[in-house]
C-alpha cells in the first residue's frame, strides 16, 4: 500500500500537533514529544523528496530494487561487523559508553552505511558481479 | 588420469585456507586457555572463532565440492533475504533503544548488542530459507 502525499501531510501535522500539546501539558521533561517531532520531521522530508520527483518517473524498477537489495546487504554486513567489534570492546573493557550510546551508534552505522552503499551503487549504475564478495575471492 | 581419480573431489584452495586458519585459531585459543589457567574470555573466543571458520569451510566443501557455490538466482535471493533481515534488525534495535531510553527495559550493553546481533543473523537465515523455498523473489 502506498500512502498519498496528502495522507502523509495529515499524519505529519497530527504528530506535530500532538507533540506540541504534550509539551504544553506535561512540560519539557519527557522524551515522547521529541520522538513525535522527529517522526513528523521524517515524514516532511519524505514529502519533500517525493515532490522533487517528476510524476512520470516510476518509484522503482527491477534495476533499482536489485541495487537496493545489494546495497542493504553490504550495509547489513558492515553493521554486524561493527556491532561485534562494539560487543568485544565492551566485553574487554576497552570502550564502555553505555547501552544507549552503543545502540545509537549501531543504528547510525546501519543507516549511514546503507546510504553510502545505495548512493555508490546508484552512481555506479548496476550491482553487477564485481561487487559480490564470493566472486572476488574465487 | 586414473578413472578413480576423476571421482575424487579436490578441495578448493579457499576452503583449505579457511580450515588451516581455523585450526590455527583453535590451537592459539587452547594455548591461551592453558597459559591463563582458563581465566578470561580470549581463549574461548579464539577456539569458538576457529571452530566456526573450520566447520564453515568443511560444510561448504561437502555441500558444493568443486561446483560453483552460487548463481544469479541464489545471489539475488541472498541479497533480498538479508535486506529483510536489515529492516528487522533496525526496527528491533530502534525498539530496544527507545525502551532503554524510556526506562521500560534496560538490558545492559552486552545483552542488548548480543540480542541485536542474534536477531540480525537469525532473521537473515529465516528470510533466505523462506525465499529459497519460495523459489524466487516476488
Amino acid at each position: 500500500m502506498r500512502l498519498r502525499n496528502s495522507d502523509l501531510n495529515l499524519i505529519g501535522s497530527v504528530l506535530l500537533f500532538a507533540a506540541l500539546v504534550m509539551i504544553y501539558v506535561y512540560g519539557n521533561d519527557t522524551l515522547l514529544p521529541l520522538g513525535l517531532i522527529i517522526a513528523s520531521l521524517a515524514l516532511t522530508l519524505v514529502l519533500i523528496a517525493r515532490r522533487r520527483r517528476t510524476p512520470e518517473e516510476p518509484d522503482s524498477d527491477e534495476r533499482t530494487r536489485k541495487n537496493g537489495a545489494f546495497g542493504l546487504s553490504w550495509s547489513w554486513l558492515i553493521g554486524v561487523c561493527g556491532m561485534v567489534v562494539l560487543f568485544w570492546a565492551d566485553y574487554f573493557g576497552i570502550w564502555r559508553p553505555g547501552a544507549l550510546v552503543e545502540l545509537g551508534a549501531s543504528i547510525l552505522l546501519f543507516l549511514l552505511s546503507a546510504i553510502v552503499f545505495l548512493a555508490y551503487l546508484s552512481h555506479k549504475g548496476d550491482a553487477d558481479n564485481s561487487c559480490i564478495p564470493s566472486k572476488r575471492n574465487r | 588420469m586414473h578413472p578413480l581419480q576423476e571421482e575424487q573431489v579436490i578441495m578448493k584452495p579457499r576452503n583449505m585456507f579457511w580450515i588451516a586458519i581455523g585450526i590455527l585459531f583453535v590451537i592459539s585459543g587452547i594455548v591461551v586457555i592453558l597459559l591463563t589457567a582458563g581465566e578470561g574470555g580470549t581463549g574461548s573466543m579464539l577456539v569458538a572463532a576457529g571452530l566456526a571458520l573450520a566447520l564453515t569451510a568443511i560444510v561448504r566443501h561437502y555441500r558444493y565440492g568443486d561446483n560453483p557455490e552460487s548463481d544469479e538466482r541464489s545471489k539475488k535471493i541472498g541479497a533480498y533475504g538479508i535486506t529483510y533481515a536489515w529492516l528487522t534488525g533496525l526496527i528491533f534495535m530502534t525498539v530496544l533503544f527507545w525502551l532503554d531510553c524510556a526506562g521500560i527495559l534496560r538490558l545492559g550493553t552486552q545483552n542488548a548488542l548480543a540480542a541485536s546481533i542474534l536477531v540480525l543473523a537469525l532473521s537473515a537465515i529465516v528470510c533466505q530459507n523462506w525465499l529459497l523455498r519460495k523459489g524466487d523473489v516476488g
